[in-house]
């Protein structure tokens, strides 16, 4: 058995824990990750606001669940028009195919209205909560407990804080508090980092991101999955052979 | 035109996390493609976190947050908890803002 193969195995290996502590697990993972997001919410909700129609920007909070493709819709549709405001925010939100499809190999055995209802809840933050509790090999069930825990913590703290941001108008638009939400993610993907091939991965589209900082909405992100998923498996192979 | 904005992009990014969910619960994927899927997420993450940070290193800010994420990828590595890597991360953003502040007057 390689090394690859034994890490993968590690991973899967169902651990069962109780499920009142998966449940409770998923909800204290999110808290400080909501309270990251707060600002970035209230900045929305800010912009909602200014919005002419501020219900339709708030259901945005449930209907697309996702900050950045959230915000460019709402100021994209003020600048371009409808087809260029739901094309830059679809494209913002195409890594969520990403995603989904890595979540699709933890969830095999996952019944079906589980994945139905899972879907709405599938964001950055969730995505790699959920990565990293099954990679301490949580049973299915613990998995699915833990996820729904943290997606309707984060949806519904996440659907307040940009109500209240709508309440408290443009005067919040200076909130300047963009270093923790980083701290928390790095936090999530921590121990992926130790493992040489994700430490290729990590740093292969951290590069690709800075250089394509100035690309079009969600492109140069687009192209940092493709080159960091490109240098992993160039780099699997390499650690194999 | 706002709700129909909301509503065709809640409706793809909702296909966009639904459809694999339901796909590739019945095809199973090549190995390449299997093995891309594997590192596409974690790679997702890193560039979301590299242009979130890059947001807010400007002017006075880049070495609080370059310091900060530096702690940030210590405490990762390290796996320690969330709430200490915030913790962490912030003191030293916090400090070193502060000290470049003073040696600003």
């Amino acid at each position: 058995m390689s090394v690859i193969e034994a890490d993968v195995d590690a991973r899967t290996a169902p651990r069962p824990l109780p499920a009142r502590s998966a449940a409770l697990d998923g909800v204290l993972t999110m808290v400080p990750l909501l309270a990251a997001y707060i600002p970035f919410a209230l900045v929305i909700g800010a912009a909602v606001a200014e919005h002419g129609s501020p219900v339709a920007g708030w259901a945005g909070s449930w209907l697309i669940y996702g900050g950045s493709a959230h915000l460019a819709a709402i100021r994209t549709l003020d600048e371009s028009g409808p087809v260029v405001a739901i094309t830059t925010a679809l494209l913002i939100n195409a890594r969520l195919l990403v995603y989904s499809a890595s979540l699709a190999r933890r969830w095999t055995a996952q019944p079906r209205w589980f994945r139905f209802a899972a879907a709405g809840l599938i964001i950055d933050p969730t995505w790699a909560a959920a990565e990293r509790h099954a990679g301490e090999g949580a049973d299915p069930d613990a998995q699915r407990r833990y996820f729904i825990a943290a997606g309707l913590t984060l949806g519904a703290g996440w659907s307040a804080a940009i109500a209240a941001g709508a309440a408290l108008g443009s005067g919040i638009e200076g909130l300047d508090v963009e270093i923790v939400i980083p701290l928390c993610l790095m936090a999530l993907i921590g121990p992926a980092l130790r493992s040489s091939i994700e430490r290729t991965v990590v740093v292969s589209a951290a590069a690709v991101a800075l250089l394509t900082a100035g690309w079009p909405a969600g492109t140069g992100l687009l192209a940092a999955v493709a080159v960091g998923s490109a240098a992993g498996v160039a780099r699997e192979r390499a650690v194999a052979s | 035109m706002t709700w129909l904005v909301i509503l065709a992009v809640g409706a793809g990014s909702f296909l966009f996390r639904l459809v694999p969910l339901l796909v590739l619960h019945r095809v199973s994927l090549p190995e390449g493609a299997d093995r891309v899927i594997r590192y596409a997420g974690c790679a997702a993450v890193t560039a979301l976190i590299t242009l979130s940070a890059r947001g807010n290193a400007t002017g006075d800010a880049t070495l609080p947050t370059l310091l900060a994420l530096g702690v940030g990828i210590v405490m990762a590595v390290r796996q320690a908890s969330m709430f200490r890597a915030l913790v962490a991360g912030l003191a030293v953003y916090a400090m070193a803002a502060l000290l470049i502040a003073l040696i600003a007057r």
